[in-house]
């Protein structure tokens, strides 16, 4: 019994590193693309890049988020999970670098920059103010700064209570994570109004910013769980993973993923139903043709096959298929990203070539490869840890 | 009573409870008021077996003047007429929707609590979740009235539901908020209900086996035969969670079609995509902010400071702080995008609301609901209940006054000036206000009154818990192959047992002596119990999920064939077949037929219905007393040898009985 274990477990171990070669070829070739892209075709790689960057960053954010509802919740069942989110932080700053290069691009993604599309647009003349590059480039140091020196300090405070588990550890942990999701809910709004909103700069919509936190919510979370997956079949977890852990992440991922359905359907209903003008322009694009084929696409990936999938208990806790649940919202997110960032850019027709998938794909083997390297240096949570036995025979009633 | 009252001083001593309670690392008994399963039967029933105190009958005295208040406005109204109203001014419905969405947003707490802190694990929701929920039915009741009174002709107020009527094929229309309405609320009042009366049933049985005479009977009938059998327990804690997995959307969806009355209009400051989510919080706000009040209120008068303690205020507080952030920055959102849209209409809808003529409200609104909670940030203000309850208050206040910023503002200056007016409500208006309070708080003293305010089945679970009964051996889990039943003598053996542990105990003992396990009774649901007996898992979710796949494909059937082919009607431009306008009302149908088939399966599968005095185990089932019911199977123990295994196990008393 026990050799037939390790047998499989080393077996595994050698596809888990060559899933990881895999990934770190997919970020070389894609990189390399993205950079030729920015010289060959610059417009379409930054349509890439802006979902690429958009997806890395809200998959970096997802820690953070994750670690401070861990504390605020006073959750038993996920300590000795926590160094997922941690890891996950880690890669924050990369993200922000990515934002940097970003600002490179703002002429070629926006319409607001331009002095010639101003100068005929009353409506964008009054939203100058705000719709600047240099205000644009402000808030986004800006944002990635406050989230950086949060995700540093969340996950600092979060490796020292693993080694050692104190009282006041216990409530300064708790103090920075409440501070830390009252300003991620302003500045998580900002930013997602600034790099995707502001690509329609006429429409506008206060739902905006709460569906894509919904989206971090559900691709945080299947990210999260990949990682989880692949670190147990590489044998690298501490702490064994039980059946238990996973039927509860099964179904948290299916309550954000209905949270995402519920935030866009209420979007695109109250959009649909009064029929505004200015409002519309958002959806009469991308109700045409292959658009609206993507979008149908894009709500059957993210939510109903989760949906259908993870309600049975038995399938939210096997590993195999909550895998597959979590890669089917990781792609949903992607073509999520696709049918936002699509329209305002390439009009009615989907363009869809190396040089809008590289970058997107790059990306996201970059957060795997960065966030599977950090797992390995977060601490595991200290034996000594007053609730870790609750976590490891956590039981789901 | 002496003793009960030193624990009741000891949890109402401030110092030690503060120390202990924001160290998250050290866990303390969450109910300090009983350590045993019987002291909480006692300080519940007790009350309500004695006469009403002079407290109780000077608040129901004054709520009922209030109520009567209310149905002198209500009936001078219908006899008048709706003008009387304020309805012959421009702005119209303001105060009756204004206190129907403050009423129906009161009624989102209840069903929060009981179903969503149940679905996220919060034990602390146990000794709040009973009078939570009644607060909600009685709430909603609340907010159903105003629509009601709106219509004018109260009496013919069964027009808004879809049947076949004399007046030709004309079906309701579909596409209508207010039919969604219609469905949601009901929806979401049958459901909390019948939630709030399965939790309520264990407890009663336990009324039941104190009472004497009528009271018996009366209790004995509304107790639907429960015997605290160990598989009525795990088929009713099924139901509880398949119900609470049911009424978390329900909620959520409750409170965005009450939004959508306002988001699907065309009136800027009403239609904005952000209203269901942001209505949705705002009502869990108003919600906590009412059980808060009313808690603080009802734990002093009803003495239940060792149930009630500062631990669950305290989380109360922190969620109200948290809701309250929320609220403020869906109104920061608001006004931004009002300004970022650049609408000329929109922005001038909250230039108006913020510094208009009504402005002052708009002050009130986001004084009382985004600045004051604030203050629940600190331990200190956290700690004081005084503090806690003005504050509570102040949110109760806030809340009325933003939907009171909504309706109003947007619609005393709408797109026509010329049609512009001010607005102050009728004295029938306040009386009608005035009488919904009455109504409301005569409802929740008559349930203080003759209901248990505590759910005593779960919050028994969390006192085993706590005073350390309840750890379960994992030798407990002893799966053991059933012998034949043709090989069983017919002679049952009852054990009596102090608590669940012991009983747990015997029954593996008693499992791996080939001893058949016939039934436990329990006051409580035993964990473990299941994985004991080696029972398989209840199949009530396979009858929630056929019966819900059934009720959302009728209820997108029947819209879809009364819309657009029985009757197709043009309604505002929309096609006959409007998918997203079908899709509240079919959600709302589903959770409706997956809720009320889930009850109806556990009561036929658990035969509950409608009884007299029963006859229990034990005298103290339903109270303090676990019992164990096993059959000699195959001959393999004596009776001396059962009689042996009970003395091992501790326990209480025992016999023998012949099977009926």
């Amino acid at each position: 019994m026990n050799s037939v274990d390790v047998g499989s477990m080393s077996h595994d171990g050698e596809r888990g590193d060559h899933t990881r070669q895999v990934l770190r070829f997919v970020a070389i070739v894609a990189g390399l693309i993205t950079l030729a892209g920015l010289f060959a075709a610059p417009e379409r790689v930054w349509a890439g890049f802006l979902m690429g960057f958009s997806y890395f960053t809200l998959l970096a954010l997802a820690g953070p988020v994750f670690l401070a509802f861990i504390c605020l919740s006073g959750a038993r069942w996920s300590i000795s999970l926590e160094r997922i989110p941690a890891a996950m932080s880690t890669t924050l700053p990369l993200a922000g670098g990515l934002g940097l290069v970003l600002l490179f691009g703002i002429h070629s993604l926006y319409e607001w920059p331009h002095a010639s599309v101003l100068e005929h647009d009353v409506i964008l003349q009054g939203k100058e103010a705000w719709l600047n590059p240099t205000a644009f480039a402000l808030r986004l140091v800006g944002v990635f700064l406050v989230w950086c020196f949060f995700a540093r300090k969340l996950s600092t405070l979060s490796a020292q209570f693993a080694r050692r588990p104190t009282e006041g550890l216990a409530i300064s942990r708790v103090k920075w994570s409440a501070a830390f999701v009252a300003v991620t809910a302003t500045t998580f709004s900002i930013a997602s109004m600034d790099w995707l909103m502001s690509l329609e700069p006429h429409w506008f919509s206060t739902m905006f910013a709460l569906l894509q936190f919904a989206s971090l919510g559900a691709a945080g979370l299947a990210a999260a769980i990949l990682i989880l997956l692949r670190q147990e079949r590489q044998g690298a977890l501490v702490h064994p993973l039980r059946d238990d852990h996973l039927h509860d992440l099964g179904k948290i991922l299916f309550s954000l993923t209905l949270l995402w359905v519920f935030c866009w359907y209420c979007q695109y209903m109250l959009i649909w139903y009064t029929n505004i003008p200015e409002e519309t322009v958002h959806y009469t694009v991308r109700k045409e043709g292959p658009w609206w084929l993507l979008v149908q696409a894009t709500v059957v990936i993210k939510w109903v096959v989760p949906f259908l999938a993870l309600m049975p208990r038995s399938l939210c806790r096997n590993r195999k298929v909550l895998a597959r649940v979590a890669i089917c919202v990781l792609v949903g997110q992607a073509l999520d990203l696709f049918v936002q960032v699509g329209p305002p850019l390439m009009g009615p027709h989907p363009v869809v070539g190396a040089w809008e998938v590289a970058p997107m794909a790059g990306a996201l083997a970059l957060f795997f490869l960065v966030a599977e390297t950090a797992v390995a240096r977060t601490p595991s949570v200290a034996p000594n840890h007053p609730h870790l036995a609750d976590s490891l025979s956590y039981t789901t009633p | 009573m002496s003793v009960h009252e030193a624990q009741l001083d000891k949890a109402a001593e401030p110092q030690r409870e503060l120390a202990t309670d924001d160290n998250p690392l050290v866990d303390t008994p969450l109910i300090t008021g009983a350590t045993t399963p019987g002291e909480v039967t006692r300080h519940v029933c007790e009350p309500l077996e004695r006469k009403p105190t002079q407290l109780w009958k000077i608040s129901f005295t004054a709520s009922l003047i209030m109520l009567l208040i209310g149905v002198v406005s209500v009936a001078y109204q219908l006899r008048v007429g709706i003008g009387t109203w304020g309805l012959n001014r421009t702005v119209g419905w303001a105060f009756d929707i204004t206190n129907f969405v403050f009423w129906v947003g009161i009624g989102h707490a209840g069903t929060l609590i009981s179903a969503v802190l149940l679905l996220f694990r919060q034990r602390w929701r146990t000794s709040i979740n009973r009078s939570a929920e009644a607060m909600t039915i009685f709430a909603v009741m609340c907010a159903g009235l105003f629509p009601l009174i709106h219509m004018g002709r109260p009496w013919l107020a069964h027009w808004v539901f879809p049947y076949p009527n004399l007046r030709g094929p004309l079906w309701v229309n579909f596409r209508s908020p207010l039919l969604w309405d219609v469905f949601a609320i009901g929806t979401y009042l049958i459901i909390s209900a019948t939630f709030w009366y399965v939790g309520m049933v264990p407890d009663l049985a336990t009324m039941r086996d104190r009472a004497t005479g009528l009271r018996r009977r009366i209790l004995g009938f509304f107790s639907l035969r429960w015997t605290g059998s160990g598989r009525t327990w795990s088929r009713w804690e099924m139901t509880c969670l398949l119900l609470a997995g049911l009424a978390t959307p329900l909620v959520v969806s409750v409170h965005s079609v009450v939004s959508s009355d306002f988001a699907t209009a065309v009136i800027p400051g009403w239609h904005t995509t952000i209203f269901p989510p942001y209505f949705v919080i705002g009502a869990v706000f108003s919600g906590f902010a009412m059980v808060l009040t009313l808690m603080i209120v009802a734990r002093r008068v009803m003495n239940l400071q060792g149930y009630i303690t500062r631990k669950h205020i305290t989380a109360m507080c922190k969620i109200v702080v948290f809701t309250s952030s929320i609220v403020g920055t869906a109104y920061a959102m608001e006004v931004f995008i009002a300004w970022y849209s650049g609408s000329p209409y929109e922005q001038f809808a909250f230039a108006n609301r913020i510094f208009g003529p009504m402005g002052w409200a708009y002050g009130i609104m986001v004084g009382c609901n985004v600045l004051v909670p604030q203050l629940l940030w600190f331990k200190r203000i956290r700690g004081s209940i005084s503090a806690v309850f003005a504050i509570s208050l102040l949110v109760n206040v806030g809340m009325w006054f933003e939907r009171f910023v909504i309706i109003v503002t947007s619609l005393s200056r709408d797109f026509l000036p010329s049609a512009w007016a001010g607005y102050a409500p009728t004295l029938v208006e306040l009386g009608t206000l005035l009488g919904s309070f009455g109504l409301f708080f005569t409802l929740f003293l008559l349930f203080c009154r003759f209901l248990p305010m505590i759910a005593m089945a779960e919050v028994r679970a969390v006192v085993d818990t706590d005073h350390g009964h309840g750890h379960v051996h994992d030798d407990a889990h002893v799966v053991v192959n059933e012998p034949a039943a043709a090989q069983r003598v017919g002679l049952r053996q009852v054990g009596v047992f102090k608590d669940p542990a012991t009983m747990l105990s015997a029954i593996a003992d008693a499992r791996s002596k080939g001893l058949h396990v016939v039934d436990t009774y329990t006051p409580h649901p035993v964990h473990g119990l299941e994985a004991a007996l080696g029972r398989r898992r209840s199949r009530l979710p396979f009858v929630t999920l056929t019966f819900g796949a059934l009720g959302l494909g009728l209820a997108l059937w029947f819209q879809y064939w009364a819309s657009s082919t029985d009757w197709p009607v043009d309604v505002g431009g929309k096609p006959f077949d409007s998918l997203p306008a079908f899709v509240p009302i079919a959600f709302e149908v589903m959770i409706l037929f997956a809720g009320l088939s889930t009850v109806a399966a556990l009561l036929m599968r658990s035969r509950l219905r409608p009884g007299g005095a029963e006859r229990v185990a034990h005298e103290g089932v339903t109270d303090d007393r676990f019992v164990l019911v096993v059959e000699r199977a195959n001959a393999s123990l004596s009776q001396e040898e059962v009689a042996q295994l009970w003395a091992r196990h501790h326990a209480l008393d025992s016999w023998t009985e012949h099977q009926r």
